[in-house]
């Protein structure tokens, strides 16, 4: 368990978590009101995503890590003192500007209407009623500068205050509509804190401005969380050992070999989720009055990810091979056999190979970016039929070399041993899958 | 001045073969702990691996020899690929003063370092 990375997981999903309950409960008063349509529920799966996430990161810190040594043991030499304080402060800003714009800009104002709500009511008559334009270079940001005066328990007080959005934005329609509604002159009903009379509100109705700034705010605080955090995940290096070699558990008898990423079906999940994320936020993006830049950099990406998309889906429809070794494991200088079929139609391929590779993958961070290069080391094509006629089944044996490298997985670098089926399907996405088989030392 | 000396009969071991071996050291100072470590670490394009497998302290002298032995787990290997080289290392450490000395061996079935890409079963 790691108790810094459990408890910034935890934080994330109590916020995360509170946003949605209050963006729930708004969205549901708009449709029973019947302002909006219910598929604005739709909405919820954003704020959603981020409690998933904050789910997903408990799970990792509190159940998905068991170290093997008690002690943080460090070597002296220079390899080891390694860049982490660089990384921390360089992620530091980056986590204190979202979790600041998450708190400051989205939770407090979201806390303060909900709490609103509950405060007195007090007749108030709008004195000054006006919107307030930010000029910049950028591109001008608006504000609703709305005074009112208001009689509460028989004294009279002032309040500057429309709402709780302390923030200008780009987006002038929503500002113009809280001017339009409390024209100079206009009755309305103020929001007043019986405990501090002195503070008041015309509305503390939940802007979608809120949610936007929430979202924003998060994914600047994952960055910068993941770096800050990351030199605590990797606090004892020492854990990586008793990672780092295949237990011998051979188990004995044929297995049916899994998609090394959850094959098509997860993959088309995934892009699934992703994509009405995303394409839900710039539709809503090209609702408001963003900047043309913006929506172009926003819309770029929906179309790439809507193609994406598009194509895992179409990849559902290709055949998809069945692997049946006759063992998962295997030591260098020994072999397996290998059963595969294809399930539908196979005639729609037009070359088809299966071929077992040896390869080397390293991870390694540039910048707030982490990439992982791969490369192939060893290569033996198993099955191959070039021009077609496929079969829809065979076997093949595996020899694996016997002087070669293991299969090993450090923290950030591999050695995997693969199955690849790939299969060329014409004006059709192509098979690409890989299987993943352990090789044990000599 | 201060120096540590490792002294091992081999430098190229088989996965589970035992290390036998001595340090001997002269210190400015006397030293708080000393400890003998073998690991691994990793060295190319991914950020560094490194996993200490075995850690034995000796008594904190200004001067002195001490045996020790490690036992070599079946892996990983010593190997060198495009990508990623492990390399495995005996080393002497004094504390606080940092003094270190070591010494790098070969773990592998072959007893030499396995390349990866060279096809061994044709040579």
């Amino acid at each position: 368990m790691n108790i810094f990375s459990g408890l910034f997981f935890v934080i994330w999903t109590v916020f995360s978590g509170f946003m949605t309950v209050m963006f729930a409960g708004s969205i549901h008063k708009d449709v029973q009101s019947g302002s909006s349509s219910s598929w604005m529920y739709v909405i919820l799966l954003f704020p959603l995503s981020f409690v998933l996430i904050g789910l997903w990161g408990l799970y990792t810190s509190f159940l998905g890590v068991k170290s093997g040594f008690s002690k943080k043991i460090r070597p002296k030499t220079e390899f080891a003192k390694g860049t982490t304080l660089g990384v921390f402060f360089f992620g530091l800003p980056f986590f204190v500007a979202g979790v600041g714009v998450m708190v400051f800009l989205s939770i407090v104002p979201v806390v303060k209407s909900v709490l609103a709500m509950g405060w007195d009511r007090a007749p108030a008559e709008v004195t000054h009623s006006q919107l307030k334009t930010n000029y910049d270079s950028d591109g001008n940001t608006y504000k609703a500068d709305v005074h009112f005066r208001y009689t509460y328990e028989g004294q009279v007080y002032h309040s500057k205050t429309y709402d709780f959005q302390i923030m200008s934005t780009s987006g002038e329609k929503g500002h113009r509509k809280k001017v339009d509604s409390a024209p100079v002159g206009s009755l309305h009903d103020a929001y007043v804190n019986p405990w501090n009379p002195n503070e008041a509100v015309l509305s503390v109705k939940l802007s979608w401005v809120y949610l936007f700034t929430f979202i924003f705010g998060a994914i600047f605080a994952a960055v910068g969380g993941a770096l800050v955090f990351s030199p605590f995940f990797k606090m004892d290096k020492g854990e990586v050992a008793t990672k780092t070699l295949p237990k011998p558990k051979l188990t004995p008898g044929p297995v049916v070999l899994r998609c090394r990423y959850g094959g098509p079906v997860a993959k088309f999940i995934g892009l699934f989720i992703f994509t009405i994320i995303w394409d839900g936020v710039v539709l809503i993006l090209f609702k408001q009055d963003a900047p043309v830049w913006f929506k172009g950099v926003f819309g770029f990406f929906a179309v790439i990810i809507t193609f994406a998309f598009g194509h895992s889906f179409l990849s559902l429809f290709n055949p998809r091979p069945v692997l049946q070794a006759s063992s998962k494991h295997a030591r260098l200088g020994g072999s397996l056999n290998l059963n595969w079929k294809m399930r539908g139609q196979v005639q729609k391929i037009e070359s088809f190979t299966i071929t077992l590779i040896g390869q080397e993958e390293a991870t390694y961070r540039r910048g707030t970016d982490t990439y992982t290069d791969r490369a192939v080391f060893h290569q033996q094509v198993m099955a191959e039929y070039p021009h077609g006629n496929i079969p829809s089944m065979g076997t093949c044996a595996i020899k694996i070399p016997r002087v070669s490298m293991h299969t090993w997985k450090s923290q950030n670098n591999k050695i995997l041993w693969l199955i690849k089926v790939n299969g060329k399907i014409r004006k059709w996405p192509d098979i690409n899958e890989e299987y993943e088989i352990m090789i044990l030392p000599y | 001045m201060s120096e540590i000396f490792i002294n091992l009969r081999q430098l190229s071991f088989k996965p589970n073969d035992e290390i036998k071996g001595s340090v001997h050291w002269v210190l400015d100072k006397e030293p708080k702990d000393i400890a003998v470590r073998l690991f691994w670490y990793t060295r190319g394009r991914g950020t560094e691996d490194l996993s200490i497998v075995g850690s034995v302290s000796v008594p904190p002298k200004q001067r002195g020899e001490a045996d020790f032995h490690f036992s070599i787990p079946a892996g990983p290997y010593t190997f060198s690929g495009k990508l990623i080289s492990v390399i495995w290392a005996i080393e002497c450490v004094a504390n606080p003063s940092d003094e270190c000395a070591r010494q790098e061996i070969t773990v592998s079935p072959t007893g030499e370092e396995i390349l990866l890409g060279q096809d061994y079963d044709k040579t």
